[in-house]
């Protein structure tokens, strides 16, 4: 009988023990990932800021391109949008997939943006235009960066919830998947770092 | 008390701790053991019962179940503790996360954060510990603070947000430079391990809590006698835990106290200010919210605090982390209102004196200037270094400033003073980003290449430490990679400099601990292998100070002088430049030396480099990366103060 009891509450000292563990680890994979996305907020807020900025130095020059300007502030402000959704919960596969298709977009339109302004050399030499761009594409140098880091983060906390025997706490806990922020079709943004472990 | 005697003295307490903490398991084991032998007699082993001893006798010494208790409690109590201490041992940033802290990036635009950065930056500067993550508790209106970390470089800061934006920039400065001692009077893993020790005695009381919940399952035949068991153990779990846990609080408690003085005494010395500290313990006197801390995780680390966490209870002189507020202001207003109200900061900075690497090394003309001078500055802030700290961060150029706030600018920052003058080299170098890293990367090196190469030479290590919180935001993978750029970076012109040696030193150093398991302190290093080091490293150094084959040999000399305490080494020590595969091999061994032999290590060092009474730029970098590689809080060289 005694031996029983100590049996049953040594069972219980290692089961406290260990749930404990690992609820821990997923609440700190969740935190990194989470911290991670305020991370690409803070450039994605700079790249907001920056286009209309930009907007305006190209409409002196070309009044008559309407059209892609406003697609360009259309496309901004949704991004904008989605932007403040996944904050509120990064990782949310809606949200994140939202603003990874947000951010294409908007992406696209800037590019067309940029393609249009070639065609006119004064803009093309304007010194504003040119701290713009090199201000752009720098953030848009950080955004992929750090989503790089957000990525790793989320990838983390993934595998994190989905080994045995984690993934039972993970169930009983309501852990759920967190999403990756997908690579949009910029040029700059496919550039991730090339890694190997070896 | 020096830095040294202060570890010594924090490993000391730790010791005592462990002592009190055994005690307290052996008491924990009686009381266990009392308890299974009145169960046993309550429900007794069955088959047992024979008609002689049908009242049946109470033994009192039963050593199998003595032995089984002991086991249980003892696998309970360490698994628990040790777990608890692994965890902890993630660093400051996770002791932080857990209270539900924030870190403030360090680009943010909010104007309180910025200025909590700035007064952060300025200490850790001038103060020689590397930049710590700083953290904001959101939605906790009271006055607190507190700081944690297994070692310097992993240290995190978390202040209220009722702090942030009720205390003006003295009192921050005056409460951030409290936090700071804690760090360098060795308090954080003295912390630490008082968490991880109370955790575990409070583990049985969580057990027994649990237990208490188990509900007999409706089927068992056999529930009712067990039950009742199991309840009444729980019961006693509960209350065995609890009193367990008691005895730990008092524990934490005076332990706590001491420091919490000492480390307000510090606070004043650094920042010569008095005002700034006594001001903030007045404004959470006057303040309704107090220093309250509401998150429930805060209870465990209350001893970590800047004011008291919790609200007072019953016994909270016994109980209190902290001492009575009135006597703590008390201690420093009349105290320091005669000593230092006369002496404006302008006025002092002529008298830095003895205090602090600066003073000592660059005053070449000064008799008997030793290497000791310099140690003595190790762990120690004056307003001096915190006024030059402040202002060595001004001269760097704005556009510089807000490139390293940011992971990828911090990044980019570093390799661009890694790049070689020789064009050829550097598109070499550039190339090697690409392949390491990303084209991202390579990219934003040469946008800042030419900002960078346009900085002054001293400048560039603490533009490196100012780099290293925004750098620390990497994840694993491409910290991984990083590493690999920065000494592919180091390695392109197929010779490494003394200078990029330091660097990448620093760098590794300082991100590794952020990033890897630290060591776990100390390891069995030989006594023939410390004493090879050291000479690898002495040559070293001495080759730095740039002088003819004779003076370096003189400069060794006075360095050897010091390591072998004043006797003359023997002859067969190898002589000329150590390689650098053997250098590292040297610095990398001496990271996980005990803090006696790293003192001797940073003392021949200094000695080596003031001999001729004249400290070159590539000499007190050397120092400094000795410094960081061995954690020792080593305050900057001020060129302007050495002048």
């Amino acid at each position: 009988m005694l031996i029983s009891i100590l049996v049953i509450v040594g069972l219980i000292v290692l089961a406290v023990i260990i749930v404990a563990g690992m609820y821990n680890g997923l609440v700190t994979l969740r935190n990194r990932y989470k911290n991670a996305f305020a991370q690409i907020d803070v450039q994605l807020k700079r790249r907001y800021d920056l286009i209309p900025n930009l907007v305006e130095t190209v409409k002196g020059y070309m009044a008559h391109e309407r059209g892609t300007m406003e697609a360009v502030i259309a496309a901004r402000n949704t991004a904008m949008a989605a932007g403040k959704a996944a904050a509120a919960n990064p990782g949310d596969p809606t949200a994140m997939k939202a603003l990874g298709g947000a951010e294409t977009a908007l992406t696209a339109s800037l590019g067309r943006l940029l393609a249009v302004a070639e065609a006119y050399p004064d803009l093309k030499a304007n010194q504003n235009m040119l701290a713009l761009q090199e201000e752009l594409t720098s953030t848009e140098n950080k955004i992929s960066f750090s989503r790089q880091a957000f990525n790793d983060a989320v990838t983390l906390y993934n595998t994190g919830r989905e080994k045995f025997p984690t993934n039972m706490i993970a169930g009983m806990f309501n852990f759920g998947p967190a999403e990756l922020l997908e690579s949009t079709e910029s040029p700059e943004e496919r550039k991730a770092p090339k890694v190997s472990f070896n | 008390m020096d830095f040294f005697a202060q570890q010594d003295v924090a490993r000391k307490k730790t010791g005592r701790l462990v002592f009190l903490f055994i005690l307290a398991v052996v008491f924990i084991i009686v009381a266990v053991y009392g308890v299974a032998l009145v169960l046993l007699q309550f429900v007794g082993p069955p088959g047992n019962v024979s008609p002689e001893d049908v009242p049946r006798q109470f033994v009192m010494w039963r050593p199998d179940v003595f032995l089984t208790v002991a086991a249980l409690v003892a696998l309970a109590v360490g698994t628990s503790s040790l777990l608890k201490l692994a965890a902890l041992r993630k660093g400051g940033s996770y002791v932080a996360e857990s209270l539900g802290g924030r870190p403030v990036s360090s680009d943010t635009t909010d104007r309180d954060e910025r200025r909590l950065l700035n007064v952060v930056e300025e200490v850790a500067i001038a103060s020689g510990v590397p930049v710590p993550a700083v953290f904001v508790l959101p939605g906790e209106p009271g006055i607190n603070a507190f700081a944690a970390g297994w070692s310097t470089s992993d240290a995190a800061v978390a202040v209220t947000e009722g702090a942030m934006h009720q205390l003006n920039r003295d009192e921050l400065q005056g409460v951030v430079a409290h936090e700071f001692s804690h760090v360098l009077n060795g308090d954080m893993r003295l912390n630490i391990k008082l968490i991880a020790l109370i955790s575990g005695i409070m583990v049985l009381a969580t057990i027994g809590y649990w237990a208490l919940h188990i509900r007999p399952s409706r089927g068992s035949k056999n529930g009712g006698g067990g039950y009742a068991a199991i309840l009444l153990a729980a019961l006693a779990l509960l209350i065995i835990g609890y009193g367990g846990a008691f005895v730990g609080r008092i524990i934490q408690s005076a332990v706590s106290r001491q420091r919490e003085y000492l480390a307000d005494a510090s606070a004043v010395q650094f920042t010569r200010n008095p005002a700034g500290i006594a001001n903030a313990l007045k404004k959470i006197g006057g303040f309704q919210s107090g220093s309250v801390v509401r998150a429930p995780a805060s209870r465990e680390v209350r001893h970590m605090f800047f004011g008291a966490s919790d609200v007072g209870s019953f016994m909270s002189s016994v109980f209190a982390t902290h001492p009575p507020l009135q006597d703590r202001i008390k201690r420093l207003d009349p105290s320091f209102e005669g000593d230092w109200s006369s002496m404006t900061p302008s006025t002092a900075a002529g008298a830095a004196g003895a205090s602090g690497f600066a003073g000592a090394a660059g005053r070449p003309a000064s008799s008997g200037a030793t290497g000791a001078a310099a140690i003595a500055g190790i762990g120690t802030l004056t307003i001096e270094q915190v006024e030059a700290g402040a202002s060595l961060i001004a001269a760097i150029p704005a556009d510089i400033r807000s490139e390293i706030s940011e992971p990828l600018g911090a990044c980019a920052v570093v390799c661009a003073m890694l790049l070689d003058g020789d064009e050829a080299v550097r598109q070499r170098q550039l190339v090697a980003i690409e392949k390491t890293f990303s084209e991202v990367l390579s990219a934003e090196v040469t946008r800042v290449a030419g900002a960078v190469s346009k900085l002054e030479r001293h400048l560039l290590l603490p533009i490196g430490d100012l780099a290293l919180p925004a750098m620390r935001r990497m994840s694993p993978v491409q910290y991984i990679a990083y590493s690999k750029t920065i000494s592919a970076l180091v390695r392109a012109d197929n010779q490494v400099t003394l200078f990029e040696f330091c660097l990448q030193k620093v760098v590794e150093h300082r991100l590794f601990e952020a990033f890897q398991k630290p060591s776990a302190g100390v390891s069995g290093v030989s006594g023939r292998q410390f004493v090879d080091d050291a000479v690898v490293l002495l040559s070293a150094v001495a080759a730095a100070g740039g002088g003819t084959e004779e003076e370096a040999k003189a400069a060794m000399a006075a360095g050897l002088k010091t390591l072998f305490n004043g006797r003359t080494p023997d002859a067969g020590l190898p002589q000329g430049q150590p390689s650098l595969e053997r250098l590292n091999t040297a610095f990398d061994n001496f990271a996980s030396a005990p803090m006696k032999m790293r003192r001797m290590i940073l003392l021949a060092v200094s000695d080596c480099i003031v001999h001729d009474r004249h400290v070159t730029l590539a000499e007190s970098e050397m120092l400094r990366a000795v410094a960081y590689c061995l954690s020792l809080p080593l305050p900057p060289y001020i060129p302007s103060v050495a002048a």
